[in-house]
């Protein structure tokens, strides 16, 4: 069975699907078996709108090591901005 | 796997249908259906947790393929409409759907497909994942199963941290009650049941000597038998379904 690891960030910003910018406020993060991606498990990131959650969601599966890259290199952009 | 000579006549019928589940709300269903008087055996297929996908549609034409009549419940229509993916990260965000909610549909399906006029009353339930911890559930908790295949179902085994309100219960714990016959498979290489939950699942049948048969396969993970997913593994896939139709056949069938 997948692992239902499940994590709900709240969050303020906009994402693009196939035409539209679109509100979101919130984002799903799961690590559970790949969709897609050539490994076992990934991260899914899941962004969407609380108002319409099924259909405005904007998703990306990553593996986990790509998922600590993306953390580090957040960072590393928000510390040159010393945010 | 061939189970048909070249001239034999084939014909189905595949559809969207709305059926009653045991709670009395009426929910979606895919059915397949051979052409023909019949009587033909039955299988209610537990869907993933991937949700109501082209994936288990496929699945449940393969079944009436080999001469079954054949329903996938969609057992998140009550949390809503879209995308199968989308609706599953909404599932998923919400902790997943209760094992009371998925039970009520599956026996509902069941029932569906008795009333059926050219069913010959015999129905097995399928599934893998989730789905294959509600068709263990449910053989455990219902009698209306003949026969149950389990695919690599997780949380049989829940530790006490694992438990919620909508999973009250580690199944494991109801073995003494399965019903039904039960045919396992799983990938030696899996984490979610990982081997030692699958080695505990099976002791504990064997204490309550019920009639089980588990295949356990090496270099096979989770969902070896999904065709449109990285970790597909070929000869194990063809092996497992050949296991899963002789077992049908023998205690379906008849």
């Amino acid at each position: 069975m997948c692992t239902m690891i499940s994590e709900k960030a709240n969050i303020k910003g906009a994402g693009k699907n196939s035409s539209n910018w679109i509100p979101i406020d919130s984002c799903d993060v799961y690590y559970d078996h790949s969709n897609y991606v050539d490994c076992e498990h990934s991260i899914t990131l899941s962004f969407n709108n609380k108002l319409n959650p099924i259909e405005s969601r904007i998703t990306v599966e990553i593996t986990p090591e790509s998922a600590k890259e993306i953390i580090e290199k957040i960072n590393a952009a928000l510390n040159q901005a010393n945010f | 796997m061939n189970s048909y000579k070249t001239h034999d006549y084939e014909g189905m019928v595949a559809e969207t249908v709305s059926i009653k589940s045991r709670n009395g709300d009426f929910i979606n269903a895919y059915l397949s259906k051979p052409l023909g008087d019949g009587p033909f055996p039955s299988i209610v297929l537990a869907h993933h947790l991937p949700g109501w996908d082209e994936l288990y549609k496929e699945f449940t034409r393969k079944f009436t393929h080999h001469g079954y009549l054949a329903i996938t419940p969609d057992l998140y229509f009550r949390e809503g409409n879209g995308s199968p993916d989308d609706v599953a990260s909404e599932v998923r965000s919400q902790g997943g759907i209760s094992d009371k909610q998925a039970l009520d549909d599956l026996v509902g399906a069941a029932d569906h497909l008795r009333l059926l006029p050219n069913s010959n009353n015999k129905v097995g339930i399928f599934g893998t994942c989730s789905g294959g911890r509600h068709a263990f559930l449910a053989a455990c908790t219902v009698d209306t199963f003949d026969a149950a295949i389990e695919c690599w179902g997780g949380n049989i085994v829940m530790d006490e941290t694992s438990i919620t309100e909508k999973q009250p219960i580690s199944p494991v714990t109801l073995s003494s009650s399965l019903s039904a016959p039960l045919l396992g498979i799983f990938g030696n290489d899996d984490v979610s049941p990982p081997p030692d939950q699958v080695d505990k699942h099976e002791e504990v049948l064997k204490e309550n000597n019920k009639n089980f048969d588990f295949h356990r396969y090496d270099g096979a993970g989770h969902g070896f038998m999904y065709y449109d997913r990285p970790y597909y593994r070929q000869q194990q896939s063809v092996d497992a379904w050949d296991k899963i139709f002789k077992f049908t056949e023998k205690n379906l069938r008849k």
